[in-house]
């Protein structure tokens, strides 16, 4: 039987279909969105200052004069680079490092957990500043630094969920039974254990990535996030903070494209959930 | 006995692991920003002036002798001086450690129901209208940024609907009135960020309590609905709730930075980041130790808690 | 079945459907005072379905059609206040499990009490503590104190049974409620409702797949199939004149130490609701049908009084066709053992979130010898140590202490530290096929791994054939090498299980409960596969099993353990002969559903393991000295000699 043919009788779930719908439409905006803005990222003197809502302004015009529309064109692909790759980093990392912990045990593999559990007890957001406030922008670039601390606050907590992961399923009777006919640590892991937990780890991946978002605009917000006039959604959101009671819109059409984004990866990941039939849980 | 020995590896456990925190944040915070006296001097600063302020900062001596005299000083209450204002910090910690608290108890006595009976309704009607509508919203609150729930709640209830101030300031001349009033947006806004996620979670756990052969017993042997929910599932569904409010506690103290910011409410988190944004390298040190020792201490209280209410752990041995 | 002036409970046309599917159809029963119901059919047939619509209750997105009357009232269209004071004080629920059936969090006398108030029942101690001795707990205030937890599963049975019969109802429904109980265990369950059937003439629905365990409590009997009614009657003639060819072939399947000598036959394929046309549901495994068969749905007709039954064929020939040959008593063969097990023990320490300080001694100087073509059965309890010893000759309990000798060579207790060969000649199949075989491999690709790890030299051509080999060895077709466990049904991915370890052309085969995990239907033909296998392979098998009716029909030789304990070895012949061990005694009548004789319970000593609950033992010699091992082929180990246990202790008495 043909893929195709399997998945035409049984539907994809809604919440599949919409989180695709979603997150693809904000990958398009990423992608096409510098060449179909109306203005440059930093052009002043678009409009009037502060004017609002219009057909030439969507998301209004900010206190110098820029268009917050073309700002946010321009800075989606920064919002989808920044996030995405720091979740692979984490991902990446946190598994190898989980899966081999539980695989070997013994002290290594108390250590990396005992490493892992003192890195997760200070906050996400509070870890990332803290790094990204202390550390040098002199000695790393800002871009490749939100890359790397998005990747340093996910990989300890990746590794305990994989390494749990893996050790709930090494202790199922297939896994003894290839012990039994001595195979290979590394046979086991590659052959029966990794193929029963990519389901969690790709539920426990996309969860990551609809929060990743969240973590580069909170730092963008808070004034730790990369240097102005960089049109990132969060900074962007943050200069147009104390327009609130006067233009809305410059806040709230940002906010949106964000929120957008976040929910169509929620979705998706609850989609994905449901085809291979896991529960989302979600911890910090 | 065996008990009251696991209640004390488990505090030992507890003990080690701040401790560890501690010297990760001290060495982090120490080590990671390169040198404090340049980056406070900047660029090519006069090597006198440079040496005097190493020697004010006590930068000049090594690193692990350091910490030790940073962990003492914390032990005696001395977080040492704030690089900004020259006060001690633990004075300002006081203070707004005491406004986040208040903060954090109001948005606690929100949370629990707004949490709790959303989920039970969610529950009783699996997959029905309820549940679905339910969970379409929570997703929708759970994936809007904290920071823009938070705006969208100020232009809500500030523009729109004026009933609450913009600046959720609390004087120390306040009554409890006013006090109330200023943190009831901020506090609301928290407790519905916590709930959307204890929301799903206890939705989940009390369905699968809801399958189990001791409800359907129950429910063949003629107990109602409610005596079903409140005595039979509840009970059982109490221990993955005060799981999931642990991290909610942590991200009470640690993630609420942005929510305060944006109230303008002088709590806990605005002084982290405050600090962080001035290098204010003792603040950070201490707000940060905090944020990890709240962590550290609601696993701690919520691992004991699961205890006394397990009675299945409770009796062994 | 009763006078319809009698009956209590009355279905007419019942059915329950889901979507377009019908669960359950047309069933027709009355049910009278005293009388005790037997629904029995495999997994799948809608007997428990059948069984909680007689308590209104619908599976989500079903239908009723037809009705249930409960004193001439509909159940099925209760609205829900007058079902709720209906359920548990008319009619009440048992569940399968006893040790999920109540709520680890409330304490026993809270749910009692409360079972009391909510139907507006008064509850004191005395009434509380009163139902509890009537199911046999004696210490009721400990009970009543107590969470589920800390009672055992016999204790936990009876306690549910004390909740279901609190508010004295006419009616209990039990849905296989001594499934995962020991034999001992189950048959002073069944005692109990054997006296609430006569002494309450309480009337029961009994659901269960095991017919054998029906036999000692049922009055009536109905067979179902597929959600149909095969046959139902009274219980003596159902089980003496079976006229459904489904009832026959689930009769013939099921061992029975009560019918020593006859054999039990599997019935071939699977239950496959898909497959049921607009025929006798039965039609596609039946060894009678005519076409006709799968093309028009049986009438249900009249064959003895109260007895109907829905056949083309059969209804008309009262005899049975099962060829009750009795095997040829196997001689026990001899020859050098194969595999040798001497002073096995294993002390582990229980772990979990807070740790006991006390080692617990799983197994105590266990000693076995098993020979070539032979199958040696290993019994008992859970907790008697019998899955620990086979684990510990696997080589997955590395700190056992004692020797053991594969083919006249030492065997590591480790697995690691064993060779290739070693591997290869001791196979290991576990208990459900469900854990033991990977979600995400094909069965080509299972059954090549262990080829790999066997016989690593062999050419991928080699490989194909002996894939194909050991599929037709177990009676899978080829084609399932291309499908995934989950495509399989249970019995052929135990099937599939046993091909894993054939492949590897072993010597020793551990089959550790292979058999539990599966319908009764199904066994049967797992436990023919054995039986060849040893014969025509020459295989050793050790057997791990608490069903005595299996061991008696398929192992040469038994070892009995109790509380890691070795208290008997014996030939399986003589199972139901005396002289017997007190325990062993026990356990053949509790499998033979007789009463069993107790004792009131004493702390344990560093005597007999068994004396604390024997019948017969002898203060303060049992619980203080070790007993001593008797003389002779049959052994076993009492302070009462073979002569005098043979008059204390006699079947029936």
């Amino acid at each position: 039987m043909s893929a195709d043919a399997r998945l035409a009788r049984s539907p994809l779930p809604v919440s599949l279909v919409l989180g695709g719908l979603l997150s693809g439409s904000i990958l398009l905006v990423a992608l096409i969105g510098p060449w179909v803005a109306p203005y440059g990222p930093s052009q002043l003197g678009t409009g009037a200052p502060l004017s609002g809502i219009s057909l030439a302004h969507p998301f209004g015009v900010d206190q110098l004069g820029r268009d917050v529309f073309s700002r946010v064109l321009h800075g989606a692909w920064l919002v989808l680079v920044l996030s995405l790759s720091g979740t692979v980093l984490g991902f990446l990392a946190g598994g190898i490092l989980g899966l081999v912990s539980g695989q070997r045990g013994g002290w290594f593999d108390w250590l990396v957990m005992r490493g892992c559990e003192v890195l997760i007890s200070i906050p996400i957001l509070v870890t990332a500043l803290l790094v990204v406030a202390l550390v040098d922008t002199q000695t790393i670039a800002p871009l490749p630094l939100i890359i790397g601390v998005i990747g340093f606050v996910y990989a300890p907590r990746i590794a305990r969920m994989a390494r749990s992961a893996a050790i709930e399923v090494a202790t199922r009777d297939y896994v003894t039974a290839a012990r039994l006919r001595g195979d290979s640590g590394l046979r086991i892991a590659l052959v029966e254990i990794l193929p029963n937990v990519s389901g969690i780890l790709l539920v426990e991946l996309a969860l990551r990535a609809a929060y990743a978002p969240v973590l580069v605009a909170s730092l963008g917000f808070l004034g730790f996030g990369l240097s102005p006039p960089t049109p990132e959604w969060g900074m962007i959101i943050a200069e147009n903070r104390g327009l609130i009671f006067i233009t809305p819109i410059t806040v709230l059409g940002p906010g949106l494209m964000l929120a957008v984004l976040v929910v169509g990866i929620n979705l998706l990941t609850e989609g994905i959930a449901r085809v291979i039939g896991r529960s989302v849980v979600r911890t910090t | 006995m065996v008990l009251l020995r696991f209640i004390l590896l488990r505090l030992l456990g507890g003990i080690a692991m701040l401790l560890a925190v501690s010297a990760l944040i001290f060495f982090m915070t120490e080590v990671l920003p390169g040198d404090v006296a340049t980056r406070i001097l900047g660029r090519n600063p006069d090597p006198e002036r440079l040496a005097i302020l190493r020697a004010t900062l006590g930068i000049d001596r090594p690193l692990p002798l350091r910490y030790l005299e940073w962990i003492s000083g914390i032990l005696q209450g001395d977080f040492g001086n704030s690089l900004i204002s020259g006060q001690p910090v633990t004075e300002t910690l006081g203070r707004r450690v005491l406004n986040s608290v208040l903060l954090g108890a109001l948005a606690l006595a929100i949370y629990v129901p707004l949490a709790v009976l959303p989920a039970i309704a969610q529950a009783v009607n699996r997959d029905g209208p309820l549940d679905q509508a339910i969970s379409a919203l929570s997703l929708a609150i759970l994936s809007i940024p904290d920071f823009l729930l938070a705006t969208l709640v100020l232009i809500g209830f500030v523009v729109l609907l004026p009933v609450a101030p913009a600046r959720s300031i609390v004087e120390a001349s306040s009554t409890w009135g006013q006090a109330l009033h200023a943190m009831i947006l901020p506090a609301a806004t928290i407790a519905l960020v916590m709930a959307t996620y204890a929301m799903r979670y206890l939705r989940d756990s009390l369905i699968e309590v809801l399958q189990t052969d001791y409800i359907r017993m129950a429910r063949l042997n003629g107990i109602p609905q409610r005596v079903l929910i409140w005595r039979h599932a509840m009970p059982n569904a109490l221990v993955p709730f005060l799981n999931v409010t642990a991290l909610n506690l942590t991200y009470l103290f640690g993630g609420v930075v942005v929510i305060e910011q944006v109230f303008s409410f002088p709590g806990f988190g605005a002084l982290m980041v405050g600090a962080l944004l001035q290098l204010d390298v003792p603040m950070i040190q201490a707000t940060v130790l905090i944020a990890a020792a709240v962590y550290i201490l609601s696993n701690l209280a919520v691992d004991l808690a699961t205890l006394a209410l397990n009675p299945r752990l409770r009796h062994v041995g | 079945m009763t006078s319809e002036t009698t009956s209590l409970l009355r279905l007419d046309g019942l059915g329950v459907r889901i979507g377009t599917q019908d669960i359950v159809r047309d069933i027709a029963l009355t049910l009278a005072p005293g009388e005790v119901l037997g629904l029995v059919g495999e997994s799948g047939s809608g007997k428990t379905t059948i069984a909680l619509a007689l308590l209104g209750y619908r599976p989500d997105g079903a239908t009723f059609l037809g009705s249930v009357e409960l004193d001439s009232r509909e159940v099925l269209s209760l609205p829900p206040a007058d079902l709720q004071a209906l359920r548990g004080r008319r009619i009440a629920y048992v569940p399968q499990n006893p040790t999920t059936a109540l709520n680890p969090a409330r304490r026993i006398g809270a749910l009692m009490a409360e079972q009391l108030a909510v139907h507006g029942l008064a509850s004191d101690a005395d009434s509380l503590g009163g139902a509890l001795r009537d199911v046999g707990l004696v210490d009721a205030p400990r009970v009543l104190a107590s969470f589920p937890h800390q009672l055992s599963g016999g204790q936990q049975q009876r306690v549910v049974l004390a909740l279901a019969t609190l508010c004295a109802p006419d009616i209990l429904v039990l849905d296989e409620p001594t499934t995962g109980l020991d034999v001992t265990t189950q048959a002073i369950v069944i005692a109990h409702l054997r006296r609430l059937r006569d002494e309450r003439r309480i009337a029961m629905v009994y659901v269960t797949h095991d017919l054998d365990l029906l036999a000692g409590i049922a009055t009536h009997l109905a067979v179902l199939y597929a959600g149909r009614m095969m046959e139902s009657g009274p219980a003596e003639q159902v089980f003496s004149a079976p006229r459904h060819p489904y009832t026959r072939a689930l009769l013939a399947a099921t061992p029975s130490l009560r019918r020593p000598d006859h054999r039990p036959q599997g019935l071939p394929g699977t239950l496959r609701r898909d497959l049921v046309g607009a025929g006798c549901p039965f039609a596609a495994r039946c060894r009678h049908a005519l076409p006709l068969c799968a093309m028009t749905l049986p009438a249900t007709a009249e064959v003895g009084p109260g007895h109907l039954t829905a056949c083309h064929v059969l209804p008309a020939d009262p005899s049975t066709d099962s060829d009750a040959s009795a095997p040829a008593d196997p001689a026990v063969p001899g020859g050098a053992p194969v595999l040798i097990a001497h002073g096995l023990s294993v002390t582990y320490l229980p772990g979990g979130m807070i740790r006991r300080a006390t080692p617990v001694l799983a197994l105590s100087e266990a000693n076995l010898a098993l020979h070539r073509g032979e199958i040696l059965a290993v019994v008992g309890e859970s907790g008697s140590g019998k899955s620990t010893l086979a684990k510990a000759i696997a080589g997955m309990i590395p700190g056992h202490a004692g020797h053991l000798v594969l083919d006249g060579a030492p065997l590591a207790p480790s697995i690691t530290n064993r060779t290739a060969e070693q591997r290869r000649k001791l196979q290991f199949v576990f208990q459900n096929p469900d854990a033991s075989l990977n979600p995400r491999r094909r069965v080509g690709h299972i059954l090549a791994d262990a080829l790999r790890a066997a016989r690593p030299s062999l050419s991928l051509a080699e490989k194909n054939d002996a894939i194909a080999a050991a599929l037709a060895e177990v009676r899978l077709p080829e084609s399932h090498a291309g499908r995934y466990p989950d495509q399989l049904s249970g019995g052929e991915r135990q099937r599939v299980a046993l091909a894993r370890a054939l492949i590897a052309n072993p010597e020793v085969l551990i089959c550790d409960e292979v058999l539990s995990a599966l319908d009764v239907s199904v066994q049967a033909g797992i436990l023919a596969l054995l039986a060849g296998l040893c014969r025509e392979r020459n295989l050793a098998i050790l057997f791990i099993s608490h069903d005595l009716s299996a061991v008696r029909h398929l192992a040469h030789r038994v070892v009995v353990l109790y509380r890691g304990q070795t208290l008997a070895a014996l030939s399986a012949r003589k199972l139901l002969d005396s002289p017997h061990h007190p325990y062993v005694f026990q356990l053949v009548s509790a499998s033979l559903g007789l009463p069993a004789k107790q004792a009131a319970a004493m702390p344990p000593g560093p005597g007999c393991p068994f004396a604390p609950v024997c019948p017969v033992r002898v203060e303060p010699k049992c619980r203080h000295r070790p007993p001593p091992w008797s003389e002779g082929i049959e052994r076993l180990r009492c302070h009462h000699s073979p002569d005098d246990l043979a008059n204390l202790l006699t079947l029936g008495h």
